[in-house]
């Protein structure tokens, strides 16, 4: 096989062309003379994971161009108006994207005006064997310079003596996070679930303070996209933010005093509030074509008539978000609670605020586990359903406190630990999912005014029949239950947790 | 993917300038084309600049997949690849019986460098006998370039009494008029002649006798690259979409131009 060969590359500074050519041997560079200008975006999804998988997507010239280290350039067309993966033509960079984030809108991370020059790489018949572009980058903040081989099949002589030349003339392979930084150096990083490090020597308190602060930043990070309802994953990941500061208030016992705690559970969950109905509908709305897939196609009709109800419903609650995030009130919460958080020494903190952060991870991750055990003592296939939403909710608890205090333990074993529980937690929420499901669709079904008539009969019959296959499902995955738990709590399992709670003497 | 076969018993009729404007116009038109240049002369190969490929001279080259998808070569054209064969043909029934294999290792081997074609174009030397039956049995279609005269007309003859008598399809034929002088009346008679004998097997596309089309040796590309709105060109641009009519790319075509 050939040697790997380089596709971009990264100039810093002039670069010698001249003798650049003279390191090609008996094959000659041409350059095109004409040099184009063109108005560019660089496009990447709230979450950056181009950025972060070491890619860059530029649009320019009606068309998408992916760069990354090691790959040639992949170029396809773009189309007006594309907001999402899916709304792209057909091609290696929609291929991509939307295995990468489906759920995810494009982003402009940079603008600016771009330099475009074609290089060619002929041979003494004028045959091309390799074709490149210098594209040169700048935004307000500055530029970059990339020079994007694409070697015609069979050829591989030039681009082996090219990029050998351009990386002994000062050139250097592509980096993303390089070019991410000086197109767009004032877009923040952004991670749904921020790394904590911790040193060992913090009290619990430290530990809840720095986590909830995080968190807060989460959060609003992903205002402005609810506000502008780019995608759903805004509001999905700003509420899945503050339910887990919300989750830290919880499960941290006795780290701020009672009433401080009081206090700020109920001003998250005040935050967290309006925020609930329009999740629901998002959840309901991008299901909408599995729904159609469970119910036989005569019954889709009907369902299209409580679908058509959640979109209407939907355009009013969103309004009715934007308003509330928008309003003084809510920003006057939040900027306060971010204040706090930011200079937590005003807060009231309980008797075991000051413990040592790891002794009281242990604690809780023990204390918590233990809860798991007693459930599972008297838990089998026959038990109701009641105690397995008890088992559910006491294996959330347990992860999210591994989550927290991941850092503070002893290379990954958190994480193992997190892992192990996926199937089972998989099963819980999808055994919990439909319950709730069917408890949503019977209630819109009974209360709803678009349920009324002869088109309301029709909604009827849909709904009851999607209600009796989430039921069916409910039951199938109840059934999986005991299976995945027993999986889970294997002695292996039991003697990590065991480790994990009890070095140093840690309580029992 | 479809197999097209430019195919003349006769030399010197047009047959590898067909070829090559006829592979053209599919890369242009979205498709992903090769064009095998199956001539020992190697004259589409030339024309497209690209050397005739020393590690294929020998037999050994069927039997082992990864050095023919290696020898397949870019041309300066997208969605245009040249294989620049230059070889004798003892084992070529295989080959193309593996080219239209999905299963087959050439088939994955071509999937592999993403050389997946949408239509291959066959410039195949000008004789019968050291091609074999197999070829035009592989072969979608067989399009034969037929210059107005009486040996031309004579070669053609040959070539449907070949196909009758080896039991192949005649509608596989495409035969058009090639290097027309519409002055000579030679040319008219003899060409109305064949179309009242043959019928549909000839398409209404005449190739004008142009210098555009010897000046391809002098440009060294296509004349539709250097002729396109000149009347060689437009006649291949009709000679394509007549052959096109039949083949059907068109659908995978369009597919592979990525329309939403």
């Amino acid at each position: 096989m050939t040697a790997e060969v380089s596709h971009s590359f990264l100039l810093d500074g002039a670069v010698e062309w001249s003798e650049i050519a003279t390191a090609l041997g008996d094959l000659r560079l041409e350059f095109d003379t004409e040099d184009t200008s063109l108005a560019f975006c660089m496009l990447d999804c709230h979450d950056q994971l181009l950025r972060k998988s070491g890619r860059v997507l530029l649009e320019f010239d009606d068309s998408l161009t992916m760069l990354a280290a090691g790959t040639p350039p992949q170029r396809q067309a773009t189309a007006e108006a594309a907001r999402f993966p899916a709304d792209l033509p057909e091609g290696p960079v929609k291929r991509l994207t939307e295995a990468t984030f489906p759920l995810r809108c494009f982003l402009a991370m940079a603008s600016g005006t771009l330099h475009r020059n074609s290089l060619r790489v002929v041979d003494e018949e004028a045959k091309t064997h390799l074709r490149g572009e210098i594209l040169t980058v700048g935004s307000d903040a500055g530029h970059v310079t990339l020079v994007t081989l694409s070697p015609l099949r069979g050829y591989t002589r030039a681009p082996v003596r090219l990029g050998a030349a351009l990386l002994a003339h000062g050139a250097g392979p592509l980096e993303a996070e390089h070019i991410f930084t000086t197109l767009a150096p004032n877009v923040p990083r952004y991670l749904a679930k921020p790394k904590m490090r911790f040193s060992g020597h913090e009290t619990a308190f430290d530990v809840a303070v720095e986590t909830i602060r995080n968190y807060i930043a989460v959060a609003r990070a992903n205002e402005a996209g609810v506000i502008g309802d780019l995608d759903t994953e805004f509001l999905h990941d700003y509420r899945v933010a503050l339910r887990k500061v919300r989750s830290v208030l919880s499960l941290f016992k006795g780290v701020f005093g009672s009433v401080q705690t009081a206090e700020l559970k109920a001003a998250f969950s005040d935050l967290m509030a309006p925020t609930g109905r329009v999740r629901d509908l998002d959840v309901y709305l991008m299901d909408r074509a599995a729904y159609d897939e469970l119910v036989p196609e005569q019954l889709r009709p009907g369902l299209s008539v409580m679908f058509d109800a959640f979109a209407a419903e939907r355009d009013g609650a969103q309004a009715k978000l934007v308003k509330h995030l928008k309003s003084k009130g809510y920003q006057k919460k939040i900027s306060a609670l971010e204040e706090q958080f930011a200079h937590p020494d005003g807060f009231v903190r309980g008797e075991a605020g000051g413990l040592s952060a790891e002794v009281y991870a242990r604690k809780l991750v023990w204390k918590s586990y233990r809860k798991i055990c007693k459930i599972a003592a008297h838990i089998g296939d026959d038990t109701v359903d009641e105690d397995v939403h008890e088992l559910r909710i006491a294996c959330k608890k347990f992860r999210y406190l591994l989550e927290f205090f991941a850092p503070l333990f002893p290379g990954k074993s958190a994480k193992r630990l997190i892992k192990r529980m996926k199937a089972l937690q998989d099963t819980l929420g999808v055994f919990n999912d439909c319950s709730v499901q069917k408890d949503s669709l019977a209630t819109f079904m009974s209360t709803h005014p678009a349920v009324t008539g002869a088109r309301g009969l029709e909604a009827a019959q849909s709904i009851g029949a999607l209600i009796a296959i989430l039921d069916q499902r409910q039951r199938a995955e109840r059934a999986r239950v005991m299976t995945y738990f027993d999986q889970f709590y294997s002695a292996e399992t039991r003697a990590e947790i065991k480790t994990l709670c009890q070095r140093k003497g840690a309580a029992a | 993917m479809k197999i097209i076969a430019c195919y003349s018993n006769k030399g010197g009729v047009g047959k590898t300038a067909a070829a090559v404007n006829l592979a053209y116009a599919y890369a242009q038109s979205g498709a992903r084309t090769l064009l095998c240049d199956l001539d020992p002369q190697g004259a589409s190969s030339f024309y497209f600049r690209v050397k005739p490929s020393k590690k294929l001279k020998d037999t050994q080259f069927f039997e082992d997949v990864d050095r023919f998808a290696r020898a397949i070569r870019g041309s300066d054209y997208e969605n245009l690849d040249i294989l620049p064969a230059n070889l004798t043909f003892r084992d070529f029934d295989v080959f193309l019986s593996r080219m239209k294999n999905s299963r087959s290792r050439l088939k994955k081997a071509l999937k592999a460098v993403d050389g997946d074609y949408d239509v291959i174009i066959l410039d195949c030397p000008p004789n019968i006998s050291s091609l074999s039956e197999a070829v035009f049995k592989a072969a979608d279609r067989v399009v034969v370039p037929v210059i107005p005269t009486t040996l031309s007309e004579r070669s053609f003859e040959q070539l449907f009494a070949f196909f009758k008598e080896s039991g192949l399809k005649t509608a596989k034929l495409l035969a058009f008029f090639s290097m027309v002088q519409g002055r000579k009346t030679l040319h008219g008679e003899t060409m109305a002649r064949l179309r009242d004998s043959y019928g549909k097997l000839f398409l209404t596309t005449e190739l004008p006798f142009s210098t555009d089309v010897e000046k391809m040796g002098v440009h060294r590309e296509p004349a539709l690259c250097f002729a396109k709105t000149r009347p060689a060109g437009r006649a291949y641009l009709a000679l394509f979409d007549e052959v096109n009519a039949h083949v059907s790319v068109g659908k995978t075509a369009v597919r592979a131009k990525g329309s939403p």
